[in-house]
């Protein structure tokens, strides 16, 4: 046993749970978002995050202006977690925060009005001076914040008073699964011992132009905008929550799961059904009773779909029952991992 | 926490100071100060017109690719930068990386945001604005092959290279914390070694904002100084633009005892925190930068006395040196007069995500050359009771060193070097 996760919760469109309960399988719904023209010759659906500005925990309207959507939801998720569980100068001084973005540039951002506007200017200027000149008039001064790689990293550790050992990981969806594997690391050598992990994801057409080339076909692309966490402490077989999972164990590979026997598998990763379909039939070196994908549901949800296979493995995991959690990036890299329900 | 060293075996960078740790210490003996106008956009009409960029001589290599990796460096600088960094040292890291399985292998990278080529696009597509931007994008980003994109591509792309074209690992991390990143990366390079979980990493980073979109973008920040970069001056104004990349290899005990290695530098702690004060600018009182300071000095087991030199990050703006000096001085309290501190962004610039990487060679240079690097451009220094050496460079051993940098976001990483050879 590598470490014992205590507390999970996410966020993707309406689901939204700060204590890591989640529906049962059978009440989950197929993802009805639509799939629209982001390129010539490319369809892609998005789901986004459906965010409340009255919300208590929404960030001061002072910051609005430098941050996206899904660091957003990364914050007030956060918050909520921090107040419902409590975790005081232990985490906040020396704990560790490890945050997975696979995403760092939102909409306004990649305003392809804006750069339009931005290209024609460089197109048509007479001279490099008025062409610097125009192309920064075009430039908001906020956009190299907006873009900072660490801004859910950095603003979840200002709104929670974090001041420990941090950094952020990037920019596929297996970063998450890198960052519980330092995570376990860290509690390891002894440096930390409560340790928040998650990730957030922005779905749109940058993330789409990152993947879409990487993959044989596009049919049925769809990503969701997402945010998850959870609390990773010192392993301990005697911590017994209703949604706790022990870390048992990290593979190198597919063919370590030959001879594997679990009750559940919990994969993701995929961009399309049809990637999804060959993703869970790779897994056949494993025996498993159930198998269970996001991806109907709501699309490939990038850094944050670790913890929402997580929050299902911790919801639908009987006590004792174990599980093989895998996520595929980009690549096609796979990173896999078994847990124990607590 | 551990006690347990973790050995650099070697470190490399190219740099607008040069390729290798032999020119680099060259050019910090000859003081060598690389500012120069900008060549990879015209930059006519801007407040600064100069950064420190690395000659294009170094990146002739590039020639040499497969065509799909010269697509990709043609519109991204900071892969330019790596590609030309680890080629140029292909022999020695296919050697090191034979001597242990691949799985104990491991790469942690320092990496910066991507920056949309717009240069390009206007130059590429003739009636853009008939074409449409989706269209020229679509034309524009294709995929290349070796999986790679010639415009948009993930982080990992950089490990992707790695392992296709110079040796197999067994995992990469992309760590992006912006100016701290490669520092981090460093660190926990580091720390998967001290965990046991592998014997050999390469840890670095690669960064460039000289491109006209993210210097202009980066420019709005107010961060660039519209002179030279004056770090610990009273009168700094700002920080000048750099880029570079660069690794060093960190190496187990075991590794090092197995193959009968003597490396001459070790890393013995490293320090992170957060500053949890403001996205948009670091805590003035320097409580983030002195934890992490302490940090690094507790994992070590070192005393400040022990101290001979800290390389700062001394950027050259208002917001960063005085704070980070007093939190020096916090840490270090009676012990200040004799610690040297010196930035060396006045030679090099400010090569941001590379920042980290490219100051841990300033540092492991100087230390095996018994070499305290002046602050060349510090005429009138801020009161400190620490030495702050000017202008001229001093031969002095150096046996203990940190080097510290930090990010925007408030995220600090400082690292305390030995040098086993003392």
């Amino acid at each position: 046993m590598l470490a014992t996760i205590t507390a999970i919760g996410f966020w993707e469109s309406a689901m939204f749970s700060v204590d890591g309960t989640l529906e049962p399988r059978s009440e989950l719904l197929p993802n009805e978002a639509i799939n629209q023209r982001q390129l010539p010759h490319f369809n892609a659906a998005f789901r986004q995050i459906q965010l409340d500005p009255t919300h208590p925990n929404y960030p001061k309207q002072s910051d609005l202006k430098i941050l996206r959507n899904d660091t957003i939801a990364a914050l007030v998720l956060s918050q909520q977690m921090q107040a419902l569980h409590q975790w005081g100068t232990t985490f906040k001084e020396h704990g560790a925060l490890l945050v997975a973005n696979s995403n760092f540039i939102d909409d306004d951002v990649l305003d392809f009005e804006s750069i339009t506007t931005a290209v024609s200017q460089l197109q048509t200027a007479l001279d490099p001076a008025t062409e610097n000149k125009l192309f920064g008039s075009t430039i908001s001064p906020l956009l190299p914040l907006r873009t900072l790689t660490n801004g859910a990293q950095s603003f979840i550790a200002q709104y929670l008073g974090f001041y420990g050992s941090s950094t952020t990981y990037g920019s596929t969806g297996i970063a998450s699964v890198q960052a519980l594997r330092d995570a376990c690391n860290l509690i390891i050598i002894d440096a930390s011992r409560l340790i928040l992990v998650g990730g957030c994801h922005f779905a749109n057409l940058f993330s789409f132009l990152n993947n879409c080339l990487l993959l044989h076909d596009t049919e049925g692309y769809a990503e969701a905008s997402a945010a998850s966490f959870f609390m990773l402490t010192a392993a301990n077989p005697k911590v017994s929550g209703k949604h706790n999972l022990h870390i048992l164990h990290f593979y190198q590979n597919l063919e370590e799961l030959q001879g594997e026997h679990v009750d559940w598998l919990f994969y993701g990763g995929a961009f399309t059904p049809l990637e999804d379909a060959k993703l869970l039939a790779r897994c056949q070196h494993l025996q498993y009773q159930e198998a269970f994908s996001w991806f109907a549901h709501t699309g490939n949800l990038g850094a944050a779909e670790l913890g929402m296979l997580l929050a299902a493995a911790g919801n639908w995991l009987r006590k004792g029952q174990t599980a093989v959690v895998l996520i595929q990036d980009a690549f096609g890299v796979l990173e896999l991992f078994k847990v124990e329900h607590a | 926490m551990s006690s347990a060293k973790v050995y650099v075996l070697h470190t490399h960078s190219v740099s607008p100071l040069g390729m290798g740790s032999a020119e680099l210490l060259a050019a910090l003996k000859n003081q060598k100060q690389a500012a120069a106008d900008i060549t990879q956009f015209d930059p006519a009409g801007l407040a600064q017109t100069k950064a420190c960029e690395v000659a294009p001589a170094y990146l002739a290599g590039l020639d040499l690719l497969h065509e799909a990796w010269q697509m990709v460096a043609a519109y991204d600088r900071k892969f330019a930068l790596w590609a030309t960094a680890v080629q140029s040292e292909q022999a020695q890291l296919q050697a090191l990386f034979s001597k242990t399985s691949t799985q104990r292998t491991a790469l942690f990278l320092g990496l910066g945001a991507n920056a949309i080529p717009v240069q390009h696009i206007a130059k590429s597509v003739s009636d853009f604005t008939a074409f449409g931007l989706n269209q020229a994008i679509a034309q524009l980003n294709v995929h290349v092959g070796k999986k790679a994109n010639s415009i948009f591509n993930h982080a990992d792309l950089y490990g992707n290279y790695f392992r296709q074209e110079i040796a197999p690992f067994g995992f990469c991390r992309n760590l992006m914390t912006a100016c701290s990143s490669s520092t981090q990366a460093i660190a926990f390079g580091a720390a998967h070694i001290l965990s046991g979980q592998a014997d050999l990493v390469l840890a670095g980073g690669t960064d460039s904002i000289l491109n006209q979109f993210a210097y202009i973008s980066f420019g709005k920040l107010g961060v660039l100084s519209p002179e030279e970069c004056k770090p610990f001056d009273t009168g700094r104004n700002g920080t000048i633009a750099g880029e570079c990349a660069g690794f060093t290899l960190l190496a187990s005990e075991q590794f090092v005892r197995e193959n009968g290695l003597q490396p001459q530098i070790a890393l013995l702690g490293y320090g992170n925190s957060m500053d949890a004060y403001k996205i948009t600018a670091p805590d003035p009182n320097g409580a983030g930068v002195e934890r992490a300071l302490r940090c690094a000095l507790q994992m070590a087991q070192l005393s400040p006395e022990a101290l001979d030199y800290i390389n700062a990050h001394g950027t050259g703006t208002r917001s960063n040196d005085e704070a980070e000096l007093r939190a020096i001085e916090r840490v270090v309290g009676s012990a200040a007069a004799n610690i040297a501190v010196s930035s060396t962004k006045d030679r090099h610039g400010h090569a941001i995500a590379a920042a980290g990487i490219q100051e841990f060679h300033v540092l492991t240079t100087c230390m095996s050359n018994g070499l305290v690097p002046a602050n060349l451009n510090c005429n009138n220094p801020i009161q400190t009771p620490l030495e702050l050496p000017l202008q001229t460079n001093q031969n002095r051993k150096i046996k203990y060193a940190l080097t510290n940098n930090f990010a925007f976001g408030g995220v600090n990483c400082a690292l305390a070097l030995e040098n086993l050879a003392l």
